[in-house]
């Protein structure tokens, strides 16, 4: 293992600062302070040249110093350095920017004015593993993630399921009530029939459909044919 | 003028943490809850109230895969939902996350936190363990790729 290897391994890696703005740098420098050994670079020829080279444990990016800037740096320096721990810092810090530098892989997204001893804290925290982003990003994080998951299982549905197309007016009548929470005495007022005509109905609702359980029925009438558990598990 | 309550509904089969969730939300002047929900089904009825946030036991969705948190969404869009997990494996707390939770606390943790959780989530943040932000990410960029 080289000396470089061993320092990114170790619980001091060496740090990477780059950033074309020289207060900057050392702004960044001393709320480090002797924790972590720094290399100082100020342009991108000098940054590849020393992601390749050094193989640092963290690489602190002001997203003005590369170009392509902000997120779209991150994946060209991943594969110059793969073991490296990314963190873009930027005077504009917007949701869909640090949205996009995590997805492409960075683990920290700040304000590059972030107060000196909160940087130390934030690669101690990179370090053992943890992503440092504002708050307000964990919220839109998690918008993202649910709305990627929607959307990959809307392209790949378990099969087409046409299973409401069997049942006759009065009963999708009935069905969807049950998808909107109502309870029997609620769809027997509704539909001014008789509490023994829904019960009827919905124990061929259940035969027709293949359920057994009403929280089954009323899922497959809200979500549709999307449905994930079209088998009772 | 007083801001207005942050609603909420709780839904958890277990009738002793219902009540102490009432207990530890009714002294609070600006959590109101508007009710709760046994089942499932109970749970999905009571988006027909609106609330703001739905704290829901994970166990309730056990058997459904990833169904009940979507249809509660598809219900009541603007409702955040805060899973209550017991010994739940990270698994289900992510996949309940993926599915449209903004939030997760642990049962033992219901005494300190729940308030706090309400009010974080009721006003549009999230309420999740630092230490599993790294995995959000990772599923996000796979399902990104």
């Amino acid at each position: 293992m080289s000396q470089s290897e061993k320092r990114g391994l170790s619980s001091r890696p060496l740090v990477i600062i780059a950033s074309p703005n020289p207060e900057l740098r050392s702004r960044w420098k001393r709320g480090l302070g002797a924790a972590f050994p720094v290399h100082e670079v100020g342009r991108q020829a000098d940054l590849e040249r020393a992601m390749s080279g050094l193989a640092p444990g963290i690489l602190l990016l002001d997203v003005s110093l590369s170009r392509p800037g902000g997120a779209a740096a991150v994946p060209a320096l991943r594969q110059l350095s793969p073991s490296t721990r990314i963190v873009l810092l930027t005077a504009l810090p917007n949701d869909q920017e640090g949205l996009l530098a995590l997805k492409a892989g960075a683990r920290g997204y700040c304000h590059e004015a972030i107060a000196p001893f909160l940087l130390k804290k934030a690669l101690e925290a990179i370090q053992k593993g943890e992503i440092w982003v504002g708050r307000m990003l964990v919220p839109r994080l998690l918008e993202e993630l649910t709305s990627l998951t929607k959307r990959r299982r809307k392209a790949s549905p378990a099969e087409p399921d046409n299973r409401l197309e069997r049942l006759t007016r009065r009963e999708l009548e009935v069905a969807r009530l049950i998808g909107g929470g109502a309870n029997n005495k609620e769809i027997a007022t509704r539909l001014t029939i008789s509490d023994r005509t829904v019960k009827a109905h919905i124990t061929t609702i259940f035969h027709k459909l293949g359920f057994s359980d009403r929280l089954r029925l009323a899922l497959f009438v809200v979500n549709g044919s999307q449905s994930a558990g079209t088998h009772e598990s | 003028m007083p801001k207005p309550s942050i609603t909420v509904v709780i839904a958890d089969q277990d009738k002793a943490r219902r009540t102490s969730c009432m207990r530890l939300l009714r002294s609070r002047r600006d959590i109101r809850v508007l009710g709760q929900a046994r089942s499932g089904l109970e749970a999905l009825a009571a988006t027909r109230l609106k609330p703001q946030v739905l704290l829901l036991d994970l166990s309730l969705s056990r058997g459904h895969g990833a169904d009940l948190l979507p249809a509660i969404r598809k219900s009541s869009p603007g409702t955040r939902i805060i899973l209550v997990a017991g010994r739940a494996s990270e698994a289900r707390i992510l996949d309940g996350l993926c599915h449209g939770a903004q939030g997760y606390l642990d049962k033992k943790l219901l005494r300190d936190f729940l308030a706090k959780a309400v009010r974080i989530v009721g006003s549009g943040r999230a309420w999740v363990s630092r230490k599993l932000v790294p995995d959000i990410v990772d599923r996000l960029a796979r399902l990104a790729a």
